[in-house]
């Protein structure tokens, strides 16, 4: 049922940032940034609570003297991922059957 | 916020990182112009071998100069990303294939003792070297989802014809060959540039 949908992924934002990272091996902070037009402070936010929920990793170092922040889905996000947007099919197309 | 995509508009995004800052621009059409010194140095008498450390060296200067300021100009801006094993491997196998088809042209070549800087009389010489540049262009299009490289393929198909036309009615030399290469790369130079000053001010470096 509805109420069992991951709301961590469900947010709009949250589930943007692992579209991408979905379709990547990696990504920094700055390409984040710039693809989904958040704000530094909004996607620090999530990407916190996805990698509390352990669906994404993170990896900082420096290059060239400034700071890098490497982002990597994990396998358990991307299971999650994959579960979320079938779980999402299903519900869409049950809820078109209602409304058709 | 952005509103939820499409996998193929994520693709066209994340080709969009690798193209729009011109950069590739730059590189392609200094390679087309490189080109055209080959048969310059033919013209002087130059040992092949040395005229080919020459030709090799100005390709090498070229793609790591560019690489570069990939480095220190466009990664700052768009950020990082390693795109994934099934598109990175996708992409290699054209190239490759891409790579193979001329490797392949210039052995044949050699084995029917095709001279490739010599006059042949009719030989239209320029002509498959348009065709190579137009593949080349058109494939890079077609992998980076960007449309001005059909552009440029089609361009420097024309020119070289232009060129081998005009060696034709005798006015140039070495079927129209380095005129063409300077002039197709001139303007793709000019393009990328156009595109990086673009890109540089649409982009300010991150400071946050």
């Amino acid at each position: 049922m509805v109420e069992q949908i991951d709301k961590t992924i469900h947010e709009p934002g949250r589930l943007l940032i692992l579209i991408y990272l979905f379709s990547v091996e990696k990504a920094d902070f700055t390409f984040l940034k710039m693809q989904t037009g958040m704000t530094q402070g909004n996607l620090s936010s999530h990407l916190q609570k996805l990698e509390a929920a352990g669906y994404i990793s993170t990896e900082k170092k420096f290059r060239n003297k400034r700071p890098l922040t490497l982002l990597k889905i994990t396998d358990m996000g991307r299971e999650s991922f994959r579960n979320y947007v079938t779980e999402m099919h299903h519900y869409f197309k049950e809820l078109f059957d209602m409304v058709r | 916020m952005n509103r939820p995509v499409l996998s193929k508009e994520i693709h066209r995004r994340l080709m969009l990182t690798i193209h729009q800052d011109g950069l590739l621009d730059v590189l392609a059409g200094l390679i087309i112009a490189t080109f055209g010194i080959v048969p310059l140095l033919d013209n002087t008498g130059m040992n092949p071998g040395v005229r080919q450390v020459i030709f090799l060296s100005c390709y090498l200067v070229e793609v790591v100069s560019v690489l570069w300021l990939k480095r220190a100009v466009t990664s700052p801006r768009t950020g990082m990303v390693t795109l994934s094993r099934r598109t990175s491997t996708r992409i290699s196998l054209i190239l490759l294939g891409i790579n193979t088809f001329i490797f392949l042209v210039f052995l044949l070549s050699y084995l029917f003792k095709w001279s490739l800087w010599e006059n042949l009389g009719s030989f239209q010489l320029s002509v498959p070297l348009g065709l190579i540049f137009l593949i080349l262009l058109t494939s890079l299009g077609a992998i980076l989802k960007a449309s001005r490289f059909y552009l440029y393929g089609i361009l420097v198909m024309a020119i070289f014809m232009g060129g081998e036309y005009f060696f034709n009615l005798g006015i140039l030399g070495n079927h129209g060959i380095p005129p063409s290469s300077f002039m197709a790369g001139g303007i793709m130079v000019l393009s990328g540039g156009i595109h990086l000053y673009n890109f540089l001010k649409k982009y300010p470096v991150d400071r946050g």
